[in-house]
Parts: structure tokens; sequence; C-alpha cells
């Protein structure tokens, strides 16, 4: 009996990502904030006829009682075989100080959550952004230092702190988010490698999801950047499941630390092939 | 019966300047209320252990502090404390600094157990309290993150006492197995007749309060003969089938041969018990967590606990 999570299981990514883990798992936790979303993913995948069985769970991953309850519930269901977290906000989505809560505080307390669940078959994957790897592609101190420690007291204050007032501005508050994301895989593979358990992230680029779109109504930036893409198109969910997949399955049993772009080739365009920046 | 020992200038030298130099008041009523008034918490703990609250549900709920080392990932042995206090006084708080050593340092989760105090909640409430954290702890392992199986007591003083006592209640009852047992100096036995007991210039914990303790834990059982094994283990007579045990005591600390004979009780019975006795110590030694004979107190519980811990994970 193995258990699944995947949260934003609702749409996008989250719920490409569902489809493919209902193969892998007994029992597959499907997480989202929004009830009716959630209720009618978890319908679909049901009458897709998927070996695990679905739990679907209401719960915003800001709440730090929820994921509390959340491990609970994994605790008493079977051995955690495979998180999927791909819940998040956009830069639409939310203010500055949300983005940074959810993204990256939400993630540092599921993972931390993940510890006790942790079993040498636990694999963990976290989604980060292309942005981070873009607009902040190097070092970054002293801002890195409290990036690092995200479920620090007064966090979003310190963080405002070192990187100054523009990341009220709520692109730069998801680039940095992401970028904390990425950060913290590579911590964490050091604690869950204890008990032989992994954690990576997917970053993913140019995607055709419903967050993509109300992004690229918003920002010029979108269609250039698909545009700029190797592979002239946007990229969809279940290309980024496959690579999340992939990084959760038995076939990626020695990979842990590490990034998967799943990108059509952007960032290697951008930094490599004589892009520019946007 | 032996001639009485004055163990005052037994104490080892290290000791004397703090041991020494004032004599710890008696307690009794009077005394029990200014010492709770006291704060127990430590002001510098180690940011490398996460301690969590919780309530054990009951009538009335249990506080119960769980601590685990912050980078310690998947299923742990675990440790549940309790602490000393005659009975009487005390609080979990007095647990925080050991657990802060044994977090990190064995890779065990602590759990520390805010037991009622007696003369309010005597026999069978602090026990019952103790029992029921214990319980949940079991019953919640997979949550916490502990490995059911490597599961153990720890307790000083009079939770050396309540320690021994569960491990009675734990075998007998068959709900939770106990992989191990930790005693620091521990308060045993209601009847106070043995010479270590009837020494002269006991330090920290005297005859008076050795009574005042076990008098108000007793309540209207003191002094009869129809003390529960489960409320004195000094009392109990069958010991076979109890886990492996290690019992620890200063040679002037009071509680010497009541601890000494429940040891020899244990190996008597068929269960592995190690005993330290250490010359020059008294009770309640690690208020001089600094000196030589109270650091080897302290590494000979670390080593027998590592060794415990080394046998359940090859086994």
């Amino acid at each position: 009996m193995t258990v699944g999570i995947v949260t934003g299981a609702g749409r996008g990514m989250g719920a490409a990502c569902a489809a493919r883990l209902a193969d892998m798992v007994d029992v597959l936790v499907l997480v989202d904030r929004d009830e009716v979303l959630l209720a009618t993913q978890a319908d679909m995948l049901a009458s897709a006829g998927h070996r695990a069985q679905l739990e679907p769970f209401v719960l915003d991953v800001k709440d730090e009682g929820g994921v509390t309850r959340l491990a609970a519930r994994v605790a008493e269901l079977g051995p955690l075989r495979a998180v999927a977290h791909a819940a998040g906000l956009s830069p639409t989505m939310a203010d500055w100080r949300e983005i940074l809560t959810v993204n990256l505080v939400g993630t540092a307390r599921l993972v931390q959550a993940c510890h006790v669940l942790a079993v040498p078959e636990t694999a963990v994957v976290c989604f980060a952004s292309v942005a981070a790897l873009l607009a902040l592609d190097q070092g970054h101190l002293p801002a890195d230092v409290v990036l690092d420690d995200p479920l620090a007291d007064g966090f979003l204050e310190k963080i405002r702190e070192a990187v100054g007032p523009e990341i009220e501005d709520t692109g730069m508050a998801y680039t940095w988010s992401k970028r904390g994301v990425h950060r913290l895989v590579r911590r964490e593979a050091v604690r869950f490698g204890q008990v032989g358990a992994r954690i990576c992230s997917v970053t993913p680029g140019m995607i055709d999801t419903p967050m993509g779109r109300q992004e690229a109504e918003a920002r010029d930036t979108s269609a250039m950047l698909v545009d700029m893409s190797p592979i002239h198109r946007e990229g969809l969910p279940d290309e980024v499941a496959a690579g999340a997949t992939f990084l959760l399955s038995d076939e990626a049993s020695f990979i842990s630390g590490i990034d998967l772009p799943v990108d059509g080739g952007l960032v290697a365009a951008i930094q490599g092939g004589g892009g520019v920046l946007p | 019966m032996s001639t009485v020992v004055n163990v005052k200038n037994l104490l080892d030298p290290e000791l004397r300047p703090v041991l020494g130099a004032f004599e710890l008041p008696a307690v009794d009523a009077a005394g029990v209320a200014a010492m709770r008034s006291a704060s127990f918490a430590s002001p510098d703990l180690s940011d490398a252990v996460v301690r969590t609250e919780h309530q054990v549900p009951g009538d009335p709920p249990v506080a119960v502090r769980v601590h685990r080392a912050k980078e310690a990932v998947g299923l742990l042995p675990a440790i549940v404390t309790i602490h000393g206090g005659g009975y009487v006084i005390g609080s979990y708080d007095m647990d925080s600094p050991l657990l802060d050593r044994w977090c990190p340092g064995l890779r065990v989760v602590g759990v520390s157990v805010e037991y009622r105090l007696a003369p309010e909640t005597p026999y069978p409430g602090p026990l019952d309290d103790c029992y029921a954290a214990l319980r949940w702890t079991y019953d919640n392992a997979a949550e916490l993150g502990i490995d059911k199986d490597r599961l153990g007591v720890y307790g000083l003083s009079a939770g050396g006492g309540l320690a021994a006592a569960l491990a009675l209640l734990a075998r007998d009852r068959g709900e939770v197995p106990l992989a191990f047992v930790l005693l620091d100096c521990p308060m045993l036995d209601d009847r106070q007749q043995t010479p270590s007991i009837g020494s002269e210039g006991l330090y920290v914990w005297g005859q008076a309060s050795n009574e005042f303790g076990w008098r108000s834990y007793l309540g209207d059982l003191y002094g009869s003969d129809e003390i529960p094994p489960y409320a004195a283990a000094a009392r109990e007579a069958e010991l076979a089938g109890l886990p492996p045990t290690c019992v620890i005591v200063g040679a002037i600390d009071g509680f010497r041969d009541e601890d000494i004979d429940y040891a020899q009780r244990l190996n008597q019975a068929g269960v592995p018990c190690e005993l330290h006795v250490i010359a020059g110590l008294p009770h309640a030694y690690l208020l001089v967590p600094a000196a030589a004979a109270v650091q080897l107190a302290m590494h000979n519980m670390d080593d027998w606990l590592a060794r415990q811990l080394a046998r359940l994970t090859s086994s």
C-alpha cells in the first residue's frame, strides 16, 4: 500500500501529474484549495479507471495546520511513495506577501511535514519556474541567506530588507520565491538522503495552462519567450508531468537534489545561445 | 544494622562549590508552593531541535512536548522522558536541555510529559498521565516520525520512579511494547528503610523531603501495607519480562540502596540490567554538569542508550 500526494491537483500541471501518479501509487491524495475544481478533477480521474484509490483533500498550502493534518492523514494511509508539489501562485494571482508565503514558505512547510514520513522509497518533486533561472542567474548574497530560511520568524520582512522594496513587485516576488524552491531542494536532498529518500525540482518553461494564459495576458514577455524557445511552441501540462513523474519513478532512483528544466530549451537559448535576458 | 554514615565529606570535590555552599531547604508544603512558582525553562535551547506542543486527549488532557532534530528525516527511535521533583514539583521544561543533547546526538525523538503533581493529584493520576502520553506516542508513531519498535522511557528521580512503574504497567497491559528503560537515580521505594536513605548529611534530597514526597504521592495509602507496585516499583516482586534497563545512581544519594537492589533483582529475574554507581555523587548531580564524575554519569547514559539503539536497529 503506497501513498502519493499531488498539490495543485485541480487544474494545469498538477492535474496532469495526478493523472500519471494515479498509476504509480495505491492511494493518491489530491490536494487543492478549490473544492469544486478538486471534486471535478477527482471525478474525471475516477471515471478514467486508474490503479489508485483517490482521496480529495481541500487545503491551501499556506495553512500551516492544514499541512499538519495532511501529513497526519498520509501517516494513517501508509508509506509515502511520491509527492508532486505543483501548487503555487503566479504574479497576477496575489500580492507579493502571499506569493512568497504560498510558493516558498508553504513549500518549506510541506517538505518539512514530509520529513517524518520519509522512507527509502519516498521521492518528492517541487515545481519551480524558469523565471528564477532567467532573471536571477547569479549568486545573490546576502539575500540568499535569508531566502534559505523561509520558516524563520519574520521571513517576509527579512527578505524585503535583503532584496529591497522591488520585491513588492509581484513578478519579483514570484521569481525570488521560485529561486527559493530551487535552493530548498538542494538543501533538502541532503536531509532526505539520510533515509535514502530523494527530492528534486522541475522547472517548467512556457506552458499552456490556465495560469500561463492569465500571465500571458498581463505581460508581453510571455509571447516573446515562447518565440525564443528552440522548440517554437508552448509546452503541454502533460509534458511537464512526464518530467516530474520520471523524477518520482524508480527510473530516477539515483537522482536527487537536481533541477530538471522542462522548457523546450528556453534556458539554453537565453543563457548559452546568445539570446538576451528579457 | 550498620552504622549511620554521614555523607557530608564524601561529596566529590568538584561539586562542593555548588552543593556545599548552601543547604537546600527540605521540600515541604510551603517549599512546594515557592518552588512551583520558579520557572524550569532553560534560557538557551538549541536551534537544531524543533519542539512542538501536543495535547494527549483524555480527562484531563496531558500536555506533551515532542522534540526532534531539525535535520532528522524518517522514522526514528523515541524516548518518553519523565522529569523529577519528588512527585510534587517540576515541569517538562526540565527535560528540554537533555533532549537538546539526545535528539541530534542519538538521532531520536523525545517526548517529554507534563504530568500532574502531588499532593493535588496523588497516585495513580501522575502515572495515568505518563501512560496516556506513552500510549499516545505509540498510537501516533507514524505521524510523529517514530519507529514504534524502538520506543523507550527515561526518568529522573521521581520521574525514574514513574518510569519504572510505567514499565510494569506497559508489561502487564500488553498494549505498548517498551524497548528500553533508563532510570537516573530513581525514587522507587516508599518504605524508606535502607542504610542510604538513613544517611546523615544527604545533599539536595534528604529524609524529610523524601517522606513529604511519598506522603504527597501516596495520599491515604501512605504508611499502609496496601501500596500497589505501580505506586512504588520497588514493591513489585515479579520483575521478569521487563525491557532491558539501565540504572545510574550516585553513591551518596539516599536512593542508592533501593536503586542497587532494584537493578540486582532485575538481573536476578533475567532482565538485562546495567548498573552504574558513581562515588562522590549525590542526588540530582546534574546540577553540576561540568564535574568530571557527572560527565562520566552522562557518558554512561548516552553510551548505554546508543548501545540499545544499535541493538534495536540490527535486530
